[in-house]
């Protein structure tokens, strides 16, 4: 589906709360392109469609950027910092690692010292603490991103609602800044193109400006973001540029989108997945402001 | 005067069950739009959406829908579509593909995305019909 859609890169996430057990190291493979080729004639079609729509002349498809996330809840402060302040085993399995505080100490943690690429909140329900702008700005000052989940506008009238006042305050204590919008989609059908949700954004507050870059520049940061953090301070490592970068122009890549078969993801609970990072769509838009980068995922 | 302007939304739908079902029309889609609205932007909204916005065309067969609605109101009208999640009991998932400022810069977005469609779907004959009459209908669109 995220390639249906338009997105070229897609991270998936696995949700722990308090504690890391062994179990909760990554397991998540990401599909070959044939695995992807062979899941079925609507992915076939989409990958065609895409190539015939928004790519002209021949260049060869690419394949669909896959990352695997561990979002970890935490309560407790202390648990908090034993975990996420610095290098651990499981969370080294991973690519990605955002945090989701459930208290406003561990949300001050955060912001200020936690070692983690994305802080994310649950969107569905009201947040048990004031966002405020200090810490906030202080998070994004550090390079750390602030994640909207959309899905839980997709669901229930509480849930809108409660993303709805959750996504405005949170645009507005961090003024617009730092902000990565993704899907926390539970099924395939809790995504949204990148229009649809940019749009969706704009009426929280974000400028169309902020709303894209939280789409598509902002998206690539964070991974980046992920990639220095894992190679801890002062080492030198050679980031792989094309990983981030590559997406830019000529986005799509071949791969379908059943990822997540029955195979890996069974083994999660509450698998999240999260797209991360767009392709520029190439359809003119009327509005200039308007081009966007997507993100999907299925 | 100031002219009034429309923003013309061309959009897909994206079904769960993948089923084409010929029998819904414009006017299901516009029931479907308009009872979203009302939940998400209230009668207000509602109104104030209502005064300029049409379904202007869909096809079932590659599920490609034009909407019209005044531009001052097309981000509601958007994040309702945006919103929807069933629709006849059925999964469905509304794509944006073109948004555009007249009816044929939507049209030529819409047969250039029809092409690549049905390039690539086989047709029972009743089908292949329908896709010729269709895209009849939408080259034949007044603008």
């Amino acid at each position: 589906m995220a390639v249906r859609l338009g997105y070229d890169c897609v991270a998936t996430s696995h949700t722990a709360t308090g504690r890391l057990l062994d179990k909760d190291r990554c397991t998540q493979r990401s599909l070959e392109a044939v695995t992807l080729a062979a899941a079925g004639p609507e992915v076939t079609e989409a990958l065609r469609l895409q190539q015939g729509l928004i790519r002209d002349g021949g260049a060869a498809p690419r394949q669909l950027l896959q990352v695997s996330r561990l979002t970890v809840a935490m309560e407790e402060a202390a648990a908090a910092a034993q975990l996420l302040g610095g290098p651990h085993p499981i969370t080294a399995s991973y690519d990605l690692l955002a945090v989701q505080p459930l208290s406003e100490r561990v949300f001050q943690q955060a912001c200020t010292t936690l070692v983690v690429d994305v802080i994310t909140f649950d969107m569905a329900r009201r947040l048990p603490f004031r966002l405020r702008p200090g810490p906030l700005q202080a998070a994004v000052k550090r390079g750390l991103h602030l994640e909207l989940c959309y899905s839980a506008a997709l669901r229930d009238e509480t849930s809108r609602r409660n993303f709805f006042s959750n996504a405005s305050a949170l645009v507005r204590a961090a003024r617009g800044h730092g902000i990565i919008v993704s899907s926390g989609a539970r099924a395939a059908f809790e995504l949204r193109g990148a229009y649809d949700v940019m749009n969706l954004v704009t009426l929280c507050g974000l400028t169309e400006q902020q709303a894209k870059a939280a789409m598509s520049e902002r998206c690539r940061q964070v991974a980046r973001h992920a990639e220095i953090r894992k190679a801890h301070k002062g080492a030198v490592t050679v980031i792989k540029e094309p990983a981030e970068g590559g997406g830019e122009e000529a986005s799509d890549r071949s791969a379908p989108s059943q990822t997540k078969g029955p195979a890996p993801a069974a083994a999660l609970k509450s698998v999240r997945e999260q797209a991360q990072q767009a392709q520029p769509m190439n359809i003119d838009r009327q509005q200039s402001s308007k081009r966007t980068g997507k993100r999907r995922k299925r | 005067m100031v002219r009034f302007k429309n923003r013309f939304l061309l959009f897909e739908l994206i079904w769960k069950d993948g089923r084409i079902d010929e029998s819904l029309i414009e006017a299901n889609i516009q029931a479907v739009l308009r009872d979203s609205i009302a939940l998400n932007f209230g009668d207000y909204g509602l109104g104030v959406c209502l005064a300029s916005q049409q379904v202007k065309y869909y096809n079932p067969l590659t599920n490609l829908c034009i909407v019209r609605c005044g531009r001052d109101q097309y981000k509601e009208v958007l994040a309702s579509m945006t919103t929807i999640t069933t629709f006849r009991y059925r999964t469905v998932m509304m794509h944006l593909v073109h948004n555009g400022g007249t009816l044929a810069s939507c049209q030529r977005a819409a047969i250039e995305h029809n092409r690549a469609i049905l390039q690539h779907m086989r047709l029972t004959q009743g089908q292949q019909k329908l896709a010729t009459e269709a895209e009849e209908r939408l080259q034949a669109m007044e603008i």
